[in-house]
């Protein structure tokens, strides 16, 4: 029999959140009463960006490039400073990788049936055995 | 790793004679191991270019007949699917284009100017919302998207759905590296305009709206 000291009391299980009905949710939730999220809010309190971007330009350009996976030294740390103290780069970020990942994940990817592919299939094997 | 812009630096100063030429058995690996696994990826960027699963498949099948035509081009261990893409956008160009004699739907003029130049013209953010963009269904992400011209559409289609990297889409498309980015830029623009459109009709509001409210 094993002492009652050993027996460890049983964990709480963690409550397992549906993902699936906080998007029901929030596509349901009306127009009126959307609400910033709350990244920006807690943002925005602080009051520490600069409403206005000193080169809109040099900065977008360098956030679309991070953004868009291009080998830029830093990254990391240039995204956390710009976002940090500039307002229009903060929103730029932020709208520009929601748009990419739309497009990436929502959009739909058109595939060949497989009639198609076997008739490709077909016409590539007959150049195949002309070349020969 | 070596880059496709690499392979392409290699390949134009590579005289004909000097091309590996492969064997019939290289040449089936080649064709099987690295070609056909893209066939899907080639298709989706057809029917986006044509709207038309025939011209579609058709554009597919003589991109794959043009691969094995010049296989010896194709250095082994480069990146395939570049190679693949930028065969199927010159068909699509010199065929499909002239073929479907659809009239432009851009100022040329504009665009040319445009085009020729690295200088964008970055603006202040737009009053479309994260929040409404996560909302949208891939019905009107693809409708945005599908509205923009061939171009446009082209460049958001290499970079946002099959991941090319701007050296790589300069490839692809002959267009160097700061064409690249300001098409891309002026093509997001585009979309943005489409999509806040969009929003306004789903009723998401827009902070131009709800600043007009307060």
């Amino acid at each position: 029999m094993p002492s009652i000291w050993a027996i460890k009391p049983t964990p709480k299980k963690k409550r397992k959140i549906n993902t699936s009905k906080i998007c029901i949710i929030k596509i349901i939730r009306p127009a009126g009463q959307r609400k910033q999220s709350e990244m920006d809010k807690e943002l925005d309190k602080s009051g520490q960006r600069k409403l206005e971007c000193a080169d809109v330009s040099r900065c977008f350009q360098l956030l679309e490039r991070i953004i868009d996976g291009n080998n830029i030294p830093d990254s990391k740390e240039i995204i956390q400073e710009k976002l940090a103290k500039c307002q229009p780069c903060f929103e730029h970020f932020h709208l520009e990788k929601a748009i990419k990942e739309a497009i990436h994940t929502k959009c739909t990817k058109f595939c060949m049936s497989e009639d198609m592919k076997s008739d490709i299939r077909k016409k590539i094997q007959e150049i195949k055995l002309d070349a020969r | 790793m070596v880059t496709v812009s690499e392979v392409y630096v290699h390949l134009n100063s590579m005289s004909e004679s000097q091309r590996k030429k492969y064997s019939q058995e290289e040449k089936d690996s080649i064709f099987d191991g690295e070609f056909m696994p893209h066939m899907d990826s080639m298709y989706n960027f057809a029917f986006r270019l044509t709207f038309d699963e025939d011209d579609a498949k058709d554009l597919v099948q003589d991109t794959y007949l043009k691969a094995y035509r010049f296989i010896n081009s194709f250095e082994q261990g480069t990146n395939a699917k570049a190679w693949l893409f930028r065969i199927l956008k010159n068909s699509f160009i010199n065929e499909y284009r002239k073929k479907s004699k659809q009239p432009a739907k851009v100022d040329y003029q504009e665009v040319e100017t445009f085009y020729n130049s690295d200088d964008v013209d970055y603006q202040g953010t737009t009053d479309l919302r994260v929040d409404s963009v996560k909302d949208m269904l891939g019905d009107e992400i693809s409708n945005a998207l599908n509205s923009l011209a061939v171009d446009f559409r082209t460049v958001i289609i290499l970079c946002d759905l099959e991941g090319f990297t701007y050296e790589e889409m300069a490839k692809i498309l002959d267009i160097p590296i700061g064409t690249v980015r300001s098409r891309l830029h002026r093509a997001r623009n585009l979309l943005k305009e489409k999509l806040r459109s969009y929003a306004q009709y789903m009723g998401y509001k827009t902070d131009s709206e709800e600043e007009e409210e307060n």
